[in-house]
């Protein structure tokens, strides 16, 4: 058993290690260099060519571009002492430009995903019980219409109408302008107000997966023998949806919730651009225009290490969860 | 404009406006997606708030919302001389400039300078005597000296022709003393260039002057900012940069009203809807296609002026193929300039009078009397019989519709153009149609702006889309653009057109001349007698024609917003709306102000 978790936590730095050299290589297969876009953006200000490659081969004698295995290496060291280097592009840490928009990005998902799954869960139960019900066949409707809408053109319709037209949200940004970032009731307020497009956006297309996954266990789960048996014995219909069919349909969800949380943070890379809202995806969008290699190493580990925790957490807790699982062996969650 | 009070509440919201005109977001977001990359600007943003109270006498407590897209302002500062990170649209109204170009009057307007006299090897800068910083103290040629200096560690292009610098007879005069005779059309050009400010602020800059140019590179002016430009720093978040009237501002009296902000935006969408929605009242500049220009609220006027830029062919001149003038000449002949101006964006769009290295806006007065001897290679037409002749006579035939040498090669290969550049591409698309209908046999290979540079430096290419003139009020003087196309800086010479002597056929009609285009545009920068220097640009403006180092097709119109809603801005026909950029140029003219004041 504590082999099992050994075995299962080496198991962790060693995705994380490969992900960490494939995704440096993968960066370095970009064309140009990080400097490219900084001299069409300098060439386009007006800035005369001839000044612009002075000022790059400046900034390329303070940090010269070392060969690729040095470059590695020391990315490799830096990365075990949890320095993730300079952003190129900002000039700054990248563990502050994490540390400030990883926040966000949290937020964001976080209530997202609990809000998808609280209303999935609660009207894919609702479906299953009254399967075959005119409520069942309107919202398993619902539900595959909005997983077939993609959840940036619900972001894009819902930027339009609500903030530009209604004027009911802000276009943009994390919190108002001229509020500190501190815990305020004003602050709080704020990020709220500025949070409801971008999580409503993340949201409601996901509601319709999930809600349909629920009622598919649940419709399951009310054909199990032992439901029949407890109707059999008489007892009430909230007892048996709640403590039987409720929890034995949601089981099989608890590890896609903790999977789905580290896939959907790799996922607001657009939300976060169509809202200007800056989080990790903003910052993932601006390395990857900058060829910033820093902050986009910086960036996709962050969302990698969340997914393989996610994984790990979910393998390591669903014996506890499932008494039935027995841990080791090929009971893995994932 | 953002109002801080109730004044104006009975009167209709743009915001109701722009829910009357309904459709129009509609077409808003169906062009939302990517717009050129060399357009820009981004806006959007909340509603800003304030006390009601005015800030000053007869100033109010206003608020006129532009837009940046250079980045998020918490992590951008305001150092002009940095490599990285400088927000130029919140720059540009921190510090004042030397002077500027007035594309309406085609003439130098003064700005920070109260005068300038050329004087064979000396150019003296008389300061404005009332030009003060924001501390209330006067910028003295110290300052300006102090700027110079650092600029000479950089290698700015001032000292391309500079000596040294130095103070004159009093603490308002800065004297340059020149290397060589210079022409002053080409200081002029380099002193009134938009990113040259007046920024020298001593207590700042001077811990420079000892050390090498990358500190002063990589400094970030994030605390204790001081400009002397009508707005100064009040400070800068996530969302927003906060300038405020400088009331030390020489023209300060021309300002009534508090306080500018410029909201960060990402894209050209979130700008186009910002503009849409009432949100923003000014953008610098930003690419509006014309469907959803068509849509803008009748309050939201648009100011077109000369990019001195736009999209050409470049050809790489050691190609066995496009390296033959010949081949060149073709390539000009069969593609209808006419027609990918009304593709790429007939709004924005005008194809190149003449080809050459000279503005369009310029050719007729620079040209004179030579203008019509200049080859048009059919600006609306494709020349097929032209074409024909210069191929065959090239050694080229065709055969099953295709061109090809004398070996049974094709003549094309693949046709380099930047991706995302959306109106490029359009423009690609037409003219590699009207190319390949013609016989060539092209296809299109388009690569991202990161690499597209880096091809063209490293050569790797044979013919491809290019921009034909390097841009700004400076390629308004003829041998800015003439000389870039000859050794085209921005792609290191990449295209390899050779300097040498080419022998072409003579201005007058008959028989041929012989030139070294990079010898004569050169002796332009050290030419004072105009007509001399017009018979140069002449010359070279007459091998660019005929050679085509680089073949000019369009010519590109930036765009400018203002909104009337909420503000007095100046009629169509007034040539203040000439200077880039009218938001920031009008403010300080007393012609950007907010109504009922």
């Amino acid at each position: 058993m504590v082999n099992y978790y050994v075995r299962r936590t080496a198991r962790v730095f060693a995705t994380i290690f490969m992900v960490a050299s494939l995704t440096f290589g993968l960066i370095r297969l970009l064309p140009g260099g990080p400097y490219t876009l900084l001299r069409t953006r300098l060439l386009r200000q007006g800035v005369p060519a001839a000044e612009v490659d002075a000022r790059i081969a400046n900034l390329q004698n303070i940090r010269p571009d070392a060969p690729i295995w040095e470059q590695y290496i020391d990315y490799m060291i830096a990365l075990a002492q949890g320095n993730l280097g300079m952003s190129i592009s900002l000039n700054e840490p990248v563990v502050s430009i994490l540390a400030k928009s990883a926040p966000w990005t949290v937020f964001v998902v976080l209530v997202s995903t609990i809000l998808v799954f609280v209303i999935g869960i609660f009207l894919g139960s609702l479906q299953a019980y009254w399967e075959g019900s005119r409520f069942d066949q309107v919202f398993s409707g619902i539900s595959i219409s909005l997983m077939s809408v993609p959840f940036y053109v619900v972001a894009v319709l819902a930027l339009y109408i609500f903030a530009y037209q209604l004027n009911w949200f802000p276009t943009a940004g994390t919190v108002g302008r001229g509020i500190e970032p501190q815990l305020s009731v004003a602050f709080v307020l704020s990020a709220l107000e500025h949070g409801v497009l971008p999580i409503f956006s993340y949201t409601l297309g996901a509601i319709g997966g999930q809600a349909l996954a629920m009622r598919g266990n649940s419709i399951q789960v009310l054909g199990n023998d032992y439901v029949q048996v407890a109707r059999l014995r008489g007892l009430s219909d909230r007892r048996i949806a709640t403590r039987y069919v409720a929890r034995n349909a949601i089981l099989p969800m608890y590890t896609g919730f903790l999977l789905l949380l580290g896939f959907r943070l790799g996922g607001t890379v657009i939300l976060e651009q169509i809202f200007s809202y800056t989080g990790l995806g903003y910052y993932l969008i601006s390395a990857l225009n900058t060829n910033d290699y820093p902050l986009m190493m910086g960036t996709f580990l962050v969302i990698t290490v969340a997914l393989v925790l996610g994984v790990y957490v979910a393998d390591l807790t669903y014996s506890k969860i499932d008494p039935r699982i027995s841990a080791g062996g090929s009971d893995e969650a994932y | 404009m953002s109002r801080t009070n109730d004044d104006y509440s009975g009167t209709i919201s743009r915001r109701h406006v722009l829910r009357l005109t309904g459709v129009s977001g509609a077409a808003a977001l169906a062009g939302c997606t990517g717009g050129s990359s060399s357009d820009g600007g981004g806006s959007g943003g909340d509603s800003s708030s304030g006390d009601g109270s005015a800030s000053g006498t007869g100033v109010a407590d206003i608020t006129l919302t532009g837009a940046t897209n250079e980045g998020v302002p918490a992590n951008m500062h305001l150092n002009p001389m940095a490599t990285q990170n400088y927000d130029w649209t919140a720059g540009n109204h921190i510090f004042e400039r030397f002077a500027a170009y007035n594309f309406s009057t085609q003439e130098f307007e003064m700005a920070g300078l109260e005068d300038w006299s050329f004087d064979d090897q000396t150019v003296t800068l008389t300061i404005r005597e009332d030009l003060k910083w924001d501390t209330g103290d006067h910028v003295t040629a110290d300052d300006v000296i102090t700027q110079f200096k650092l600029m000479e560690k950089t290698e700015a292009t001032l000292w391309d022709f500079t000596d040294s610098v130095a103070k004159g007879e009093d603490d308002k005069t800065v004297v340059l003393t020149l290397s060589r005779p210079s022409n002053p059309e080409i200081i002029k050009h380099t002193l009134a260039n938009s990113d040259l400010r007046i920024h020298g602020y001593q207590p700042v800059y001077n811990e420079f002057l000892d050390q090498d140019a990358a500190a002063v590179q990589q400094f970030e002016w994030e605390e204790d900012v001081h400009g002397n430009g009508p707005f100064k720093f009040d400070s800068k978040s996530n969302q927003a940069w906060t300038l405020t009237r400088n009331e030390h501002f020489y023209d300060a009296d021309n300002i009534n009203f508090s306080t500018y902000e410029l909201l960060s935006r990402g894209d050209n969408s979130a700008l186009q809807q910002g503009l849409m929605g009432g949100e923003l009242d000014v953008v610098s500049s930003l690419f509006v296609p014309p469907t959803i220009a068509g849509n803008l609220p009748e309050t939201v006027e648009e100011v077109t002026l000369p990019a001195n830029w736009g999209y050409g062919v470049i050809f790489n001149h050691n190609d066995e193929h496009f390296g033959k003038r010949a081949v060149r000449q073709a390539v000009a002949h069969v593609i209808n300039r006419q027609q990918v101006a009304d593709n790429a964006g007939p709004r924005t769009k005008r194809p190149a009078p003449k080809v050459t290295g000279i503005a369009p806006a310029d050719q007729e007065s620079w040209l004179g009397d030579a203008y019509d001897s200049f080859e048009s290679y059919g600006p609306n037409a494709t020349q097929s019989e032209e074409a024909t002749a210069l191929l065959e006579e090239a050694g080229y035939s065709k055969s099953n519709g295709t061109w090809q040498d004398g070996d049974g090669n094709a003549l094309g290969g693949s046709y380099m153009t930047p991706a995302g550049w959306s109106d490029w591409t359009t423009a690609t698309n037409t003219v590699v149609d009207q190319l390949n209908a013609f016989g060539f046999d092209f296809e299109i290979n388009s690569i991202p702006t990161s690499d597209f540079y880096s091809a063209y430096t490293e050569s790797n290419f044979a013919i491809g889309a290019f921009y034909w003139m390097p841009g700004g009020a400076r390629s308004s003087f003829p041998y800015f653009p003439l000389r870039w196309q000859l050794n085209n800086p921005d792609i290191g010479g990449g295209h390899n057109f050779e300097e040498t002597e080419y022998t072409i056929p003579a201005m007058s009609g008959s028989g041929e001349m012989t030139i070294n285009p990079f010898e004569e545009i050169r002796t332009v920068a050290t030419t004072q007698d105009e007509a001399q220097v017009r018979e140069t640009v002449q010359r070279v403006a007459w091998h660019s024609n005929q050679n085509l180092p680089i073949l000019a097709l369009v010519e590109k119109q930036d765009q400018s917003w203002l909104t009337s809603d909420g503000w007095d801005i100046p009629p169509a026909d007034d040539a203040a709306r000439g200077v880039k950029w009218p938001s920031h140029w009008l403010p300080k003219q007393g012609k950007l102000n907010p109504s009922n004041q």
